[in-house]
C-alpha cells in the first residue's frame, strides 16, 4: 500500500511524457466497425471519418502547475508546461484525469482547426474518482467540435478497444488492444473504482479508448512498461451526470480491507458456518460508508446477495472474479449513487446478522497523516524553527520516495496513526523539521525531522493550532515555551523576544511570512 | 557516521550497524628477535619484552546458525595475540576466544602450544583472560606490566601475530586521538579508546601496545575505511577488567543511563532557570530521558540539569576535564564498579542539589549486544519459529527487513529506548520461519511479524512468550497469536500443535525444538 501509489507523485514520469511533442502517438490501426455502434450514433450526420470524429472530440489542455516547495512551503515553483488530452463532452466541457490539473495555475486550450489558444478553467474536481471537468472562456471553442458518442456499457475483460490518441498536430494515432484485466483500483483505500488495463506498444499516457465508434473509457495512467490504465465508461458517465446537478453528490466510498479466511482452525475459532464462505474484515476507514458499520475481525459472507468468497472476492458475471468492494461501487455496471443502501451478511462475535450500508461519499476526515494537501501547505516559522504538517508528499520530499525504509520514526507514524482510530478527525501531526542557523537556534542543530508530541504539556494537532497556542502563551507573557518532540526530548523557543527573532529571520532566510496563516506584506 | 571498524581476529569479520571493527591475530617471535633494529635502550625493552611476554592465541570456535537456530554450530578456525601479565595469566581479546571450542597458545621461542582455558571473558569491554595449566608454559616468560595512559603523540608499538602469521610482527606508530568510541565486539558498548597510527591487522588482536616496556594499550580494532586507523583498549578499560575479575567472576559495566540535551541554547538556559544563577559555560546538560535499571534510575528525574559529576563541573555541551583534557562526563564514571557512589549536581526547580547514586548495571539493553558462547534462543511450536530479535537475528534478518519495508521491526528494535518499548517487552519477538507442515497451512502471511499476545495476554519477553504458550498448549483448545500492527489472529488448535511435534522434529531434523537462556546470563561477559 505505501508504494502502490508512489508512482502519481511526484509527477516526474506523467510530466517527461507530457512535454513530448507527440501526445497521442499512432500509427494507424484498423477501427473496428461495430454496425450496432454506428447505428447508436447520436449525430449521423455530417459522417465523420474516425479519425475526424476523434480529432472533433479531443482538445489539448496546455497545464502551468505550481508546486508548492514541501519543505519550505513559502517558496513555489513553476512547472514547465506540459500537453495533455481533454474529451469534449455535452454542455460544453472538457473532462481531463484530475491529476493532471490538480495543481494547475494557468490551463490554455486548443483544438484541431486552430492553433489559437484559448484559457480554461477547472469547474469540478473530483480526485478521488480522478476526473475534473473544465470550461473554456471562449464560449466559441467548441463551435467545431463534436463529442464521442458514449458507449452504453463498459467493456469486459478480453474485449478488443481501439486506443487512440492524437499528437500536437492533432494527428490521429490508433492501435487495437485487448483489455487484459478489469481491476478494483484505489489510491487511498476508501473510494474503489473499475480500472480497465491494456498494455500497447506505444507509450499512451493520455487518449481514449473506443469499441466500435464509441467512447467506452479515458486514458487515466500509463507506466513504464506503457501497461496502460482506463477509466471506463460507466465511471465517466456517471461523474459527468454529478457534475452537471446543482450538488455534486461524489462517488460513494467502501473503506474497508478484507484478510483471507481460508484456515479452517481460524473459520472455527471464528465460529463460522461451516455452509458459508467469506472473508475477515481488517481495517476500517472513518468517515466511509464502511465506518460505523463493519468492524474489524466480522466475517463478511454477502454483499447484496452476492457471496464474498475467503480470499474478499466475488464472481461478477460480467467482469469476472473481483474484489467484494465492487459489489459497493458498482450496480449492474454502473457506480453507485449516494443514498443508496447495501445489505451486508455478516458474522459478528459468533452471531449472524445483516447489516445495511448506507453508500455515502467519504468525508475526507479519515487519514491524519494525507498523501498530500491541496494548496499551500501550512507551516510556521518560529523563533528559528520551522514546523510543517506530516504529509506523505513531505516524507518524499525529505527522505526520497522510499523514505519509509529511511525514516523509521516517520514511518512508525504513518503505519500507527494514518488513519484516525475513534472517528473522523481533523488533526494532523506537526513536525519540527529544523532550526534555522541563528543565535536563537544555538544549540538545536543536531535537532532533525521530529514530531511535536505536546506545547507545554498540551497535545497539539495543527501548524494553527501550534502558532495560535505559542501567540497565546507569548500574550499571557510566558518568556520561553516548551515543547516535547518525540523520543522525549524538550526544547524552549524564545518568547520574550519573538518579535526581534522572527524578523531577523524572515530577512535572514528571506521567508515573505512565517506562517501560513499571515499574508506577505506588500 | 559510515565508518566501518574491523576487529582483528583473522578469519573472523564482524557485520554492525555504523562500524565494523576487524579483529588482529599475531604469531610468534623466533629467536632472532635481536636482530631488529632498537635504537635505544627503551625500544631495546620492547623488543625483549615482547619476546617474553607475547603469546599467539590459536582458536578454533563455533558460529551459530540464526537461520536454522536448530542446527549444530559450524566451527571455524583463527588465531590472536595475547600477552603475559603477573599471575601467570595471558590478556587477549574477548572476540578471540568468544564461543571458543579449543584455545591453544605458544609463545615466540616454543616449539610446542599449549592448551589455555578462558578464565573470564568480558564482551562489553572485549578483553578476555585466560590461564594454561601446564607451568612449562610459562617457563622463562616475563610478565608485562601496565602503564600509564600514554600522551598523545608518544611513540607506541605494537606486537603481534597479524594476517596469520607464525613470527612475530612489530608496528610503531604514535598515539594520535583519545576518546570514548564503539567497541564493535559487543555492538553497543563505548569506552575510552586510544587511536594509534601503527599498523594493527587481523590477527594482532589481543596483542600488546607497548612504551617503555609497559602495556599501554591492547590492539582490537581498526577501520575499514581509512588508513592507519588502529584502535588500543588503554589502561584504564585493563584495570577495570582486572578489578572487576578481582572477585573471581566477570560483573561487566555499570550504566549511568541518562540521555541528555546540550544547554547551549539561549531561551532553553533561561527557562531552565540557569541563566544568571549557573555560570556560563558549565551550565550542564538536560535530562530528558532515563535508563530503566541503570545508576540514574529512580534517582534523577526527566527536566533535572546535570551540572557535574564527581566534583566535576559539566559544560554546557557535556565535556569535563578530565586529566587536563576535555572528555565527556561519562567518561568519568565509565569504570566505576556496581555500588560505587558516584555524587552528581543537579540543578532541579531552580535549586542546585547535590545527589549521591549508586553505579548499577542495567540488563534491559543487553539484547542488543551480541550473543557469544551460548546457542541462539528459539522455539519451535507447530513447525512455526520463533525468535528474540537480537543483536544477532538482526544480523541475520536486518538487511532483508530494510529491504522488504519491514521499518515496524526496525523501528522497534531502534527505538527501543526512547520510544519506550520497554515498557511492553523486554525483547520483541518475531515469528522468523515457517517449517511447512499441515498445522501451519495458513501461517504463511504471518511469516517475520512480532508477537503481541497469546490468547489475550501481553508477552513480555522470549523466555515469557514461550511459557504462555505452552500454558496456552496445556489448557486451551486454541492458541490464539496476536501480532502487532494486524487486526487477524493467528489461530492453532492446541491439539494439532501437539501432535505435529515430534512429526516436525523428525520431518526438519530438529535436535531440539527450543533453546532459553539461563536466567541470569549476561551478554556482558562471564567466567569464574
Amino acid at each position: 500500500m505505501l508504494r502502490s501509489r508512489a508512482r502519481f507523485f511526484p509527477r516526474g514520469a506523467v510530466l517527461a511524457a507530457f512535454s513530448a511533442l507527440f501526445l497521442f502517438a499512432g500509427a494507424r490501426g484498423v477501427l473496428v466497425s461495430d454496425l450496432n455502434a454506428q447505428r447508436a450514433r447520436p449525430r449521423p450526420s455530417p459522417a465523420l471519418s474516425p479519425d475526424e470524429s476523434v480529432r472533433r472530440s479531443i482538445a489539448i489542455v496546455r497545464v502551468t502547475s505550481v508546486y508548492y516547495n514541501q519543505t519550505m512551503p513559502w517558496l513555489k515553483q513553476a512547472s514547465d508546461p506540459y500537453s495533455v488530452a481533454a474529451l469534449v463532452v455535452d454542455g460544453k466541457r472538457l473532462l481531463v484525469v484530475a491529476d493532471h490539473v490538480r495543481d494547475a495555475s494557468l490551463l490554455e486550450v486548443q483544438k484541431f482547426s486552430s492553433y489559437n489558444r484559448s484559457l480554461a478553467e477547472v469547474v469540478r474536481i473530483d480526485p478521488l474518482a480522478g476526473l475534473a471537468l473544465l470550461t473554456v472562456k471562449d464560449a466559441s471553442f467548441f463551435d467545431d467540435l463534436q463529442p464521442i458518442a458514449f458507449a452504453p456499457q463498459d467493456p469486459a475483460p478480453g474485449a478488443s478497444v481501439v486506443a487512440a490518441k492524437i499528437d500536437s498536430a492533432f494527428r490521429v494515432y490508433r492501435e487495437t488492444n485487448q483489455i487484459k484485466e478489469v481491476n478494483a483500483s484505489t489510491e487511498t483505500g476508501v473510494v474503489y473504482l473499475p480500472r480497465l488495463v491494456f498494455r500497447s506498444t506505444e507509450p499512451f499516457n493520455s487518449g481514449v479508448a473506443l469499441c466500435g465508434v464509441q467512447l467506452c473509457g479515458f486514458v487515466a495512467f500509463s507506466d513504464r512498461d506503457r501497461r496502460t490504465e482506463l477509466m471506463p465508461v460507466s465511471t465517466l458517465t456517471a461523474f459527468l451526470t454529478r457534475a452537471r446537478a446543482p450538488e455534486y453528490a461524489g462517488f460513494v466510498s467502501q473503506g474497508f480491507t478484507l484478510g483471507d479466511l481460508a484456515d479452517p482452525v481460524q473459520r472455527q475459532y471464528y465460529g463460522a458456518p461451516a455452509n458459508k464462505r467469506g472473508a475477515l474484515v481488517q481495517r476500517v476507514i472513518p468517515g466511509t460508508s464502511a465506518w460505523g458499520v463493519l468492524q474489524p475481525e466480522d466475517v463478511l459472507f454477502s454483499i447484496d446477495g452476492a457471496p464474498i468468497d475467503e480470499a474478499g472476492f466475488y464472481d461478477d458475471r460480467r467482469l469476472g472474479r473481483q474484489q467484494a468492494q465492487l459489489l459497493l461501487s458498482l450496480k449492474d455496471g454502473r457506480p453507485r449513487a449516494p443514498g443508496e443502501v447495501a445489505r451486508l451478511e455478516i458474522f459478528r462475535q459468533g452471531r449472524a446478522q445483516t447489516v445495511t450500508m448506507p453508500l455515502r461519499p467519504y468525508t475526507g476526515r479519515g487519514e491524519r497523516i494525507p498523501w498530500r494537501l491541496d494548496g499551500a501547505p501550512p507551516f510556521l516559522v518560529e523563533g528559528g524553527a520551522l514546523f510543517l504538517e506530516f504529509t506523505v508528499a513531505l516524507a518524499q520530499q525529505l527522505y526520497g520516495t522510499d523514505w519509509d525504509s529511511k525514516a523509521l520514526e516517520l514511518a512508525q507514524l504513518y503505519r500507527a496513526e494514518r488513519f484516525y482510530e475513534s472517528g473522523p478527525g481533523d488533526g494532523r501531526i506537526v513536525l519540527f523539521i529544523t532550526a534555522l542557523p541563528d543565535e536563537a537556534t544555538r544549540g538545536y542543530e543536531g535537532l532533525n525531522v521530529a514530531p511535536v508530541i505536546a506545547v507545554e504539556g498540551q497535545r497539539v494537532e495543527s501548524v494553527k493550532a501550534l502558532r495560535e497556542k505559542l501567540l497565546a502563551l507569548a500574550a499571557s507573557g510566558k518568556k520561553e515555551a516548551a515543547l516535547e518532540l518525540a523520543g522525549r526530548r524538550i526544547i524552549y523557543l524564545d518568547l520574550a523576544n519573538r518579535d526581534a527573532i522572527n524578523r531577523r529571520i524572515a530577512g535572514r532566510y528571506s521567508i515573505p511570512a512565517l506562517s501560513s496563516e499571515e499574508t506577505p506584506p506588500r | 557516521m559510515g565508518r566501518s571498524i574491523f576487529c582483528a581476529r583473522a578469519g573472523f569479520s564482524l557485520r554492525c550497524f555504523a562500524v565494523l571493527l576487524a579483529c588482529l591475530t599475531a604469531v610468534p617471535v623466533l629467536p632472532g628477535v635481536d636482530s631488529l633494529v632498537a635504537d635505544t635502550a627503551a625500544e631495546r625493552d620492547n623488543v625483549e619484552a615482547a619476546n617474553r611476554a607475547v603469546v599467539k592465541v590459536s582458536v578454533t570456535y563455533f558460529v551459530f546458525d540464526y537461520a536454522s537456530p536448530w542446527n549444530a554450530p559450524a566451527v571455524r578456525a583463527a588465531s590472536g595475540t595475547g600477552f603475559i601479565i603477573d599471575g601467570n595469566r595471558i590478556i587477549t581479546n574477548a572476540h578471540v576466544v568468544s564461543s571458543s571450542n579449543t584455545v591453544r597458545v605458544q609463545r615466540p621461542s616454543q616449539r610446542r602450544d599449549y592448551e589455555a582455558r578462558v578464565a573470564h571473558v568480558a564482551h562489553d569491554c572485549d578483553l578476555a583472560m585466560l590461564t594454561v595449566a601446564d607451568p612449562d608454559f610459562f617457563k622463562d616468560s616475563r610478565p608485562l606490566e601496565l602503564g600509564p595512559t600514554p600522551p598523545l603523540n608518544s611513540g607506541v608499538e605494537v606486537i603481534g601475530f597479524p594476517i596469520g602469521g607464525d613470527r612475530v610482527s612489530i608496528t610503531r606508530g604514535v598515539v594520535s586521538r583519545k576518546g570514548m568510541d564503539l567497541y564493535s565486539h559487543s555492538r553497543i558498548d563505548s569506552h575510552m579508546i586510544l587511536q594509534v597510527d601503527a599498523a594493527i591487522n587481523p590477527g594482532n588482536s589481543g596483542g600488546p601496545a607497548l612504551q617503555d616496556g609497559r602495556v599501554i594499550g591492547v590492539a582490537f580494532q581498526t577501520l575499514t575505511q581509512g588508513q592507519n586507523l588502529g584502535y588500543l583498549i588503554p589502561p584504564p578499560v585493563i584495570e577495570r577488567f582486572l578489578k572487576d575479575i578481582g572477585d573471581g567472576r566477570y560483573d561487566g559495566y555499570i550504566e549511568f543511563g541518562v540521555s541528555d540535551f546540550p544547554t547551549v541554547n539561549p531561551a532553553l538556559r533561561r527557562a531552565l532557570g540557569l541563566e544568571g544563577q549557573v555560570a556560563s559555560p558549565d551550565t550542564g546538560v538536560l535530562i530528558y530521558s532515563i535508563m530503566p535499571g541503570s545508576s540514574a534510575d529512580g534517582v534523577l528525574r526527566r527536566g533535572d540539569v546535570l551540572l557535574s559529576v564527581n566534583g566535576k563541573a559539566i559544560s554546557e555541551t557535556g565535556d569535563v576535564e578530565f586529566e587536563g583534557e576535555l572528555a565527556p562526563y561519562v567518561e568519568l564514571i565509565d569504570n566505576l564498579s556496581p555500588d560505587d557512589p558516584i555524587v552528581v549536581e543537579v540543578w532541579r526547580e531552580g535549586k542546585r542539589e547535590r545527589i549521591q547514586l549508586q553505579a548499577r548495571r542495567t540488563t534491559v539493553i543487553d539484547f542488543m549486544r551480541k550473543n557469544y558462547d551460548l546457542p541462539p534462543e528459539f522455539a519451535v511450536f507447530g513447525g512455526l519459529v520463533f525468535q528474540p530479535v537480537d543483536a544477532d537475528l538482526m544480523d541475520e534478518y536486518g538487511e532483508k527487513w530494510a529491504r522488504e519495508g519491514r521499518s515496524d521491526i526496525l523501528y522497534r528494535y531502534s527505538y527501543f529506548l526512547p520510544a519506550e518499548v520497554w515498557k511492553e517487552t523486554a525483547v520483541d519477538v518475531a515469528l522468523t520461519r515457517r517449517l511447512t507442515d499441515g498445522v501451519n497451512l495458513y501461517a504463511e502471511r504471518f511469516e517475520g511479524r512480532l508477537i503481541a499476545s497469546v490468547n489475550g495476554d501481553a508477552i513480555k519477553g522470549f523466555a515469557d512468550f514461550v511459557q504462555k504458550f505452552d500454558r496456552a498448549l496445556a489448557s486451551e483448545e486454541f492458541v490464539v497469536l496476536r501480532f502487532t500492527g494486524q487486526s487477524t489472529p493467528l489461530v492453532l488448535r492446541s491439539a494439532d500443535v501437539k501432535s505435529a511435534r515430534s512429526r516436525i522434529a523428525r520431518q526438519y531434523g530438529l535436535g531440539r525444538d527450543r533453546f532459553l537462556r539461563p536466567a541470569g546470563v549476561s551478554r556482558q561477559g562471564q567466567g569464574g
